[in-house]
């Protein structure tokens, strides 16, 4: 994530208008949240209301508004008196002025670096307008092209589909209309289910609800600017203000204390859980969803998990079942791919008694989405939504040879101590995703790998 | 890293944190090892890894902690980093009652894949939720007794017990190592461990003394 834009201010009157029809409205609501920052300027500190649209695929996500302070709806009180720093948004909208203890810190340079910026990006600006306009055709006649040139199809998603289509295009890839089209209303009855609620379920939602404030905190949709401060409490951990507010994030009831992208983030795993109950929820499947929800509405989110887990070329409910067998299998699988492309790390790592399982694990289980920048994240997805697992593997096989000659000095504790930093190390994700892509890895190698795994389980 | 120079060690043990997810296992490591707590802390995917080393009685003892995911169907896969561990930090939340009933499954957990001798502490995690204490010290207390455990509280947020916990066992498990070693040296007239010798088995415990980056 290297360019930082600096969030876009306008008319309050214009925010939501322009969201697709497709979101159920009941729905579609509380997925506009609505953020009060203030900030200093001079030195009268002004209220900004950021009505953060939680998923606008045409939008490309995060939009902000400034409105009067006199909204006072939407002017928390812990605000009203101190100055809390504006938020600054990546252009995925992750908040760039977070610190790493999770306080956002004031920028006074924003204007200064939103212009050199533009200036910089003026020529890369044509050849993303060419490949939006040839990304909008495609779109047009998409079963034909798909029909027709699904080579072309594939080698424009290895190029990354420009962010503002991203979206369209990955709910076309996932067929949600169609599936929203034959299940009318059951994202709706999953949400609205009061099941009997017995052991199994429970344990589910319990899970889920410890994870939802823990996925993509310094994600404008999933930041909680905390009402009890969480800045505070994470400034002075010795402080009370924690102890103060307990309940906070331990409301099962209801979905207070948790602010509106965290609670879209419960509602599509709970339902998931209903939907696919003898996968209910396993940890990772939070990040692949928030990362869901930071392209498209809610309920798309839920359907594009649906995909994802249940069908070819993704498939990944074998990984996250009970046994979590299929997790075994791709481990297995990228274990002997390091050992046949990168021979000589392999040796390295075998010598020094690393093993995949001790670094790719989550790599793999969340295809990136746990640990990565999204630059890194959505270029991956672009193509996994398409190709499945060949492209997870070769971005595995990329990172490895990207830090190959690092690593092989390295010992085994300062092997896992790098892996640990590796995703804030790289600097350009995308690059490494185009060049993951020349990585002459092919299905067969990936068949074969899995054949052998299968065997194996045979045997034993 | 590079940067970063490893101490020499007399001991190398190897300790896993389990326990179920969300009572602090991935805080107490970073607080233990790097002195940080982190109220947005994802939760573990597999399993993660950091090292210390303490003073015990004279002697540099290293700990290489494998921190594990909690969520039950993870089992499948943290499991086999239970192998050559000789001390496990068993670790509950005090403010919810269901993850220290879970402690039992735990235990079995243990039984089933790790050394039959391994040292396991019994942690009591989140102290500093005083008022929203589920778990009494002495119920805690009456059950690690009776399972033969060590016990502590903990909270990875204010630190309280925290140096504690991995000092005394560690401490523990080094006293126990060198009762064995002499018992082992009067069978065998000095033909066994000494000082150096790496005692954690498996996973990457190849490091000899004094061996640097
Ligand atoms: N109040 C308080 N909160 C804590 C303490 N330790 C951890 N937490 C919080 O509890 C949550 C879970 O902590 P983790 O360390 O991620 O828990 P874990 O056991 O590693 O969880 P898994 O990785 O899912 O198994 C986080 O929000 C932490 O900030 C503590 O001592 N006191
Ligand atoms: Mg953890």
């Amino acid at each position: 994530m290297t360019s930082t834009t600096s969030v876009t201010y306008t008319a309050p009157s214009s925010s939501s208008s322009s969201s697709s029809p497709k979101m159920a409205p009941q729905r579609r609501s509380p997925a506009i949240d609505n953020l009060t920052i203030s900030t200093v300027t001079s030195n009268s500190s002004m209220e900004i209301d950021l009505r953060r649209v939680s998923s606008m695929p045409e939008r490309g996500g995060v939009e902000t508004v400034m409105s009067n302070s006199d909204e006072e709806d939407i002017i928390r009180k812990s605000q009203s008196e101190g100055a809390k720093p504006l938020l600054k948004l990546d252009q995925y909208g992750f908040i760039s002025n977070m610190d790493k203890d999770g306080v956002v810190v004031p920028t006074t340079d924003s204007q200064k670096k939103a212009t050199t910026q533009n200036g910089k990006n003026a020529s890369t600006t044509s050849v993303e307008q060419r490949r939006t306009t040839k990304w909008n055709i495609m779109l047009n006649s998409w079963s034909n092209v798909m029909k027709r040139r699904p080579k072309l199809v594939l080698k424009r998603l290895r190029k990354g589909i420009p962010h503002e289509q991203r979206g369209k295009v990955w709910l076309t890839l996932c067929h949600v209309k169609e599936q929203q089209q034959k299940n009318p209303g059951l994202y709706e009855s999953y949400v609205n289910s009061k099941e009997s609620p017995n052991k199994a379920f429970l344990t589910v939602q319990e899970t889920i609800e410890k994870d939802i404030h823990r996925t993509f905190p310094r994600h404008s949709l999933f930041y909680d600017d905390g009402n009890d401060s969480e800045a505070e409490m994470v400034n002075s951990p010795f402080g009370g203000s924690l102890l103060d507010s307990p309940d906070r994030y331990n409301d099962e009831e209801t979905e207070r204390g948790i602010v509106e992208g965290q609670a879209s983030l419960k509602r599509v795993l709970k339902a998931y859980s209903l939907h696919d109950p003898d996968v209910g929820y396993c940890q990772g499947m939070n990040f692949i969803a928030g990362m869901f929800l930071t392209i498209v509405t809610e309920e798309e989110a839920f359907w594009m998990l649906v995909a994802i887990m249940s069908d070819q070329p993704c498939y990944m409910r074998g990984l996250f079942g009970e046994g979590m067998r299929e997790t075994h299998k791709v481990l297995y699988v990228a274990e002997h791919l390091v050992h046949q492309f990168l021979p000589r790390l392999a040796k390295h790592f075998d010598k020094e008694n690393i093993h995949v399982t001790m670094y790719a694990t989550q790599w793999l289980l969340t295809q990136y989405t746990s640990s990565f920048g999204f630059d890194l994240v959505l270029r991956v997805w672009d193509c996994f939504l398409q190709e499945g697992w060949k492209i997870t593997y070769r971005v595995m096989l990329a990172i490895l040879q990207e830090f190959q000659s690092r690593l092989l000095q390295l010992s085994f504790e300062e092997i896992l101590a790098f892996m640990r930093d590796l995703p804030e190390r790289i600097e350009d994700g995308g690059k490494l995703v185009t060049t993951s892509i020349h990585i002459p890895l092919r299905k067969k190698h990936i068949l074969k790998l899995e054949r052998e795994w299968l065997a194996k389980q045979d045997q034993h | 890293m590079g940067s970063r120079v490893d101490e020499e060690y007399d001991y190398l043990f190897k300790i896993v944190l389990i326990g179920d997810s969300g009572v602090g296992k991935s805080n107490l490591l970073s607080r233990f090892t790097r002195n940080e707590f982190n109220l947005e802390s994802k939760s573990t995917i597999g399993v993660e890894f950091a090292t210390k080393s303490i003073q015990a009685e004279g002697k540099t003892i290293k700990a290489q902690i494998w921190d594990t995911a909690g969520q039950e169907r993870y089992r499948a896969i943290t499991s086999a980093y239970y192998r050559g561990a000789v001390g496990a930090l068993l670790v509950y939340d005090i403010s919810k009652h269901p993850t220290f009933e879970n402690v039992e499954r735990w235990l079995k957990e243990l039984r089933d894949h790790a050394e039959a001798n391994i040292v396991v502490m019994l942690v009591g995690n989140k102290s500093d939720l005083r008022h929203l204490r589920a778990v009494e010290t002495d119920e805690a207390m009456a059950f690690s007794e009776q399972h033969n455990l060590a016990f502590i509280e903990t909270s990875a947020l204010d630190a309280s017990g925290v140096d504690t916990a991995f000092q005394r066992i560690l401490t523990e498990i080094y006293r126990l190592m060198s009762r064995r070693n002499m018992q082992a040296e009067e069978a065998a007239a000095g033909s066994s461990l000494s000082a150096g010798q790496t005692i954690s088995l498996s996973d990457g415990g190849k490091k000899k003394k004094g061996c640097c980056a």
